[in-house]
Parts: C-alpha cells; sequence; structure tokens
C-alpha cells in the first residue's frame, strides 16, 4: 500500500514539476506548482509524517499556491499571450537550477533515508514541545521574519496620501484590478 | 494487502462516500427550497413526490442530460479540470468525519488539522475556473471567493484552536470523547459563535455570497459552466454546508453523545439542525458589502478570536 501511494506521489510531484517549468502559460506554471506542491504532500503519508502532509497541504497548497494565483490574476491580463522563449534566460535558470539543486541532491544523498529512522516519527506532541524548547530560538526569528514580511508587505500597499504620491505610483495605482471590485 | 485488493477497497469506499455526499446534497437542495419557501410564506416544490422530495432527484436528471458547453475563448485544460478539483474536497472531507463511535471511513490522528487543510483544495478549483472561463465576472467572482476565505479562514483556526486546547488531542474522536459530560458550546460560546460565522464565510452564502451575487456578477465564477460541471460546484457547495455543520456538531455540540438514542442518530440530528440553522442565516439576512465583509473580519472577529483563545489558554492551561 505504502509503496504505491508513494510511487503516486512521485510521479505526481514529478509531472508538476516539469508542467511547472516548460508550460509557456504562466497560470498552467503555477498549476504544476500546486500539483508538485500536492505531490510532496502524498511523499509524507507512507513515511508517518502525516502531520507534514497535512501541514503542507494547508500552508503550501492552502496559502502558497494560491497566493501565487492570485497575484497572477492581479497583474494585467497578459494571460492570452504566450512567454517569449530565449536561450540566454534558458541557459540562467539552468545554472541558478544547479546551484540550488546540487547541494540539495547531496545533502539528500548523505542521509540514509531507508531504514528504521524513516519511520520513527516523533507525534505532534514531541514536535510541539520540541519547537517550544530546544528550537524556541528558531522558532521565534520565524515568527519575527514572518512579522517583518507581513509589515513589509502593509508599507508597500499602503495609500499614500494625495499629495506625497510619486507619479509613478499613481500610474500603477490606476491599473489595479483589485479597485474595480473594492 | 494485494494491489486488486487495495483497488478494491478505495473503490468501494469512495463509492459509498460519493453515494453519501449526491445523496446528502439532494437532500439539502429540497430542504432548502422547502426552508426558504416556509421563510417567503410559499409552499415549495411539491409536485414530484410526496411533499416534492423527489423534485431535486428531477433536476439532478435533468442537469446531468444537458449538454456540457465549452466556450470557444476558455483556457481548455483549466476549464475541463476546475470543477474537478473543486468538487475533490467533498468526499474526501466526508471521509475523514467520524459518525459515532468507531464508525467513520477513518479516524486521523491529524484530523482537526486535515479537514482545514483539504477544504482549501477547493479554492485552488474556485481560482481555476475563474480564470480559465475568461469572463470577467467569473474572475471578479472568483477572487472576491478566495479573498474571503483565506480572511476567514485566520480567526476559524483560531476558534478551533481553543477547543482543541481544551480536548487535548487533534484526533476528532478524543475531541467528542472529552464533551463527554458537557459539550464545549458551554465553555466556547464566543468560540462557536465565531466558527459559525466564518463557516457561513467559507461556504459562500448569504449574507456572505459576494463571490456568486447574482446582481452583481450573474453567478460568479461557475457562471459559464452547464451541465454536469455546473452540478458539481454545486454538489461541492453543498457539502461544504454539510461538512461544515458536522464540524461544529464534532467540536461544539458533543457530536455522537447524547442520552437514549444511538449515537450516529444523535449525530445526523445536530448536524442537520445546525445545517437547517445556517438555511435559515441565508434566507434571513442580506448580503453584505464588499468593505464590510472585509472590516468585519480584521477588525471584529480576528481580534476577538485571539482574545478568546489568549483568554482560554490562561484560564484552562493556568489551573483552572
Amino acid at each position: 500500500m505504502n509503496e504505491y501511494l508513494f510511487i503516486m506521489g512521485m510521479v505526481a510531484a514529478l509531472f508538476g514539476g516539469v508542467v511547472a517549468a516548460i508550460a509557456r502559460n504562466l497560470f498552467h506554471a503555477a498549476l504544476g506548482l500546486a500539483l508538485t506542491l500536492a505531490g510532496t504532500a502524498v511523499l509524507f503519508i507512507p513515511l508517518g509524517g502525516e502531520l507534514i502532509s497535512v501541514i503542507q497541504i494547508l500552508v503550501y497548497l492552502g496559502a502558497v499556491a494560491i497566493s501565487i494565483l492570485f497575484i497572477l490574476m492581479l497583474s494585467p491580463p497578459f494571460y492570452l499571450k504566450r512567454g517569449q522563449r530565449n536561450v540566454l534566460k534558458l541557459i540562467v535558470s539552468v545554472i541558478i537550477t544547479g546551484i540550488v539543486a546540487v547541494p540539495l541532491m547531496s545533502a539528500a544523498m548523505s542521509v540514509n533515508a531507508v531504514g528504521e529512522r524513516a519511520y520513527s516519527v516523533p507525534t505532534v506532541q514531541q514536535i510541539g514541545r520540541v519547537l517550544l524548547t530546544d528550537f524556541v530560538f528558531p522558532f521565534e526569528i520565524m515568527s519575527v521574519l514572518l512579522t517583518v514580511a507581513i509589515i513589509g508587505a502593509i508599507v508597500i500597499a499602503r495609500d499614500l496620501p494625495e499629495d506625497k504620491q510619486a507619479p509613478q505610483a499613481q500610474a500603477v495605482e490606476t491599473k489595479r484590478p483589485e479597485e474595480v471590485h473594492a | 494487502m494485494s494491489l486488486p485488493e487495495i483497488l478494491l477497497r478505495l473503490v468501494l469506499a469512495f463509492g459509498i462516500v460519493v453515494t453519501f455526499v449526491a445523496l446528502n446534497a439532494l437532500f439539502l437542495v429540497w430542504l432548502e427550497r422547502k426552508v426558504s419557501a416556509v421563510i417567503q410564506n410559499r409552499m415549495g416544490p411539491m409536485e414530484v413526490g410526496p411533499i416534492g422530495l423527489l423534485q431535486t432527484m428531477a433536476d439532478a436528471l435533468k442537469l446531468l442530460g444537458k449538454e456540457m458547453i465549452t466556450p470557444t475563448s476558455v483556457d481548455r485544460i483549466a476549464f475541463l479540470l476546475a470543477p474537478i478539483i473543486a468538487f475533490l474536497p467533498a468526499p474526501l472531507l466526508v471521509a475523514a468525519i467520524p459518525i459515532a463511535e468507531g464508525v467513520g471511513a477513518s479516524d486521523l490522528n491529524v484530523g482537526a488539522i486535515y479537514l482545514f487543510a483539504i477544504a482549501n483544495i477547493a479554492f485552488l478549483g474556485i481560482l481555476m475556473a475563474g480564470w480559465s472561463s475568461n469572463n470577467k465576472y467569473s474572475l471578479l467572482g472568483a477572487m472576491r471567493a478566495v479573498a474571503q476565505n483565506v480572511s476567514y479562514e485566520i480567526p476559524m483556526l483560531l476558534a478551533v484552536l481553543t477547543v482543541i486546547l481544551m480536548a487535548g488531542s487533534l484526533k476528532l474522536s478524543d475531541v467528542v470523547a472529552a464533551q463527554s459530560p458537557v459539550p464545549f458550546i458551554v465553555f466556547q460560546p464566543i468560540a462557536f459563535v465565531i466558527y459559525l460565522i466564518c463557516g457561513v464565510a467559507e461556504s459562500n452564502r448569504t449574507p456572505f455570497d459576494l463571490p456568486e451575487a447574482e446582481s452583481e456578477l450573474v453567478a460568479g465564477y461557475h457562471t459559464e459552466f452547464t451541465g454536469m460541471r455546473f452540478a458539481l460546484f454545486f454538489l461541492a457547495e453543498y457539502t461544504q454546508v454539510f461538512v461544515l455543520s458536522a464540524i461544529i456538531t464534532l467540536f461544539f455540540l458533543g457530536g455522537w453523545n447524547g442520552p437514549f438514542l444511538p449515537g450516529w442518530l444523535w449525530f445526523f440530528l445536530k448536524t442537520y439542525v445546525m445545517i437547517f440553522i445556517v438555511m435559515w442565516l441565508r434566507w434571513t439576512y442580506p448580503r453584505l458589502r464588499s468593505d464590510q465583509l472585509m472590516n468585519f473580519n480584521w477588525r471584529v472577529l480576528l481580534p476577538l478570536a485571539i482574545l478568546n483563545l489568549l483568554i482560554s489558554t490562561v484560564l484552562y492551561r493556568g489551573g483552572l
């Protein structure tokens, strides 16, 4: 049972990744990303990490993927145009992917993931206790980071008074689609 | 287990759950029409079957037989997938809800988070539907739906967190067991009200039905969908109402605990009473405005939910 589930999750994640990489339509690429995230969530179930799986869906599918799609909708309606392919961009993206992928791969390969360790998964209580004792400092730093991100978003999105508004900002302002439905 | 056995079990379980989803939606649509009729001093459906009970069955058959129109300038892949993805959470959610002690498709260790995580997948379907339709009303409807759902989810989860805090477990059967003598609604009336409001907002029903406000947006994100594709959105919506009421029953009303009657009967009794209340709300209140909706969420519900959680933590974990 577990093997089939794992293979299904893997296939979904890989297929989504390929779609995200090669789709010309940005919306389709975002949907591919969502499929990858969902497939990754499935991978945790046969490993016994139900909590991580559910959190993955809640955070990545429910928040990150939705926000990305939402941002695509706030942008001007470019969705009928096809994106241009460009050899230079392709090379740059391959290099960036390599820089990220090689250390990740080597790290993943160095861990002995097959065996007993993979199945001794901590319970929700244990994770919670460790988060608030041993890892309380990284945990708090993460909260600070998120708070800073929220404040930053508010500062960027805030409506300035009319006279203080920069001309460029004003031009953007009139185009914002969410003004229409607000 | 061998592969055929697994497949058989999957098909069987999925069949039962989907049958329940479909029958429940048929019944709820009939109930909704009856409730609205009573509130508006009408009779409602009367012709097909006793007191019109088979009316929705006839409607469903009509929908099945209708042509599925795909407009020429839609994004075909997303358009075809959108109803399926919007419907997908419905069976997944129903499968995780225990009906009585030990009765239910599965009782997960992380059931409480699972329910809210899976419900999120529907938003993906809504966004896909709105975007792929290539229609401004659909797009606006989808954006309103998702903005509303994402905002209302925060106080909703905070309200549920107070209950989880008191139960001390994420397992739904443990949450119900913790309410054995007294249901949590007695201790957490504020969380209950917050959850009810957010739940109604999440299911996009009046007074929070801006995403499909027919007077402004035709029908919102499902404007372009016909036949069975439209029916899938409809099924998803009514299943969401059922799931909302079932969650309230499990988290606040004591689940299957109750005297005299068997547990599953108590569960369904409480759930359908909650469904009736949600319908009652729909036919009593007018629709909110977009700004009122957001202000109410961020300025009233969210601070209230945080305060409630804080006070509950101090009272409950602080020795009381």
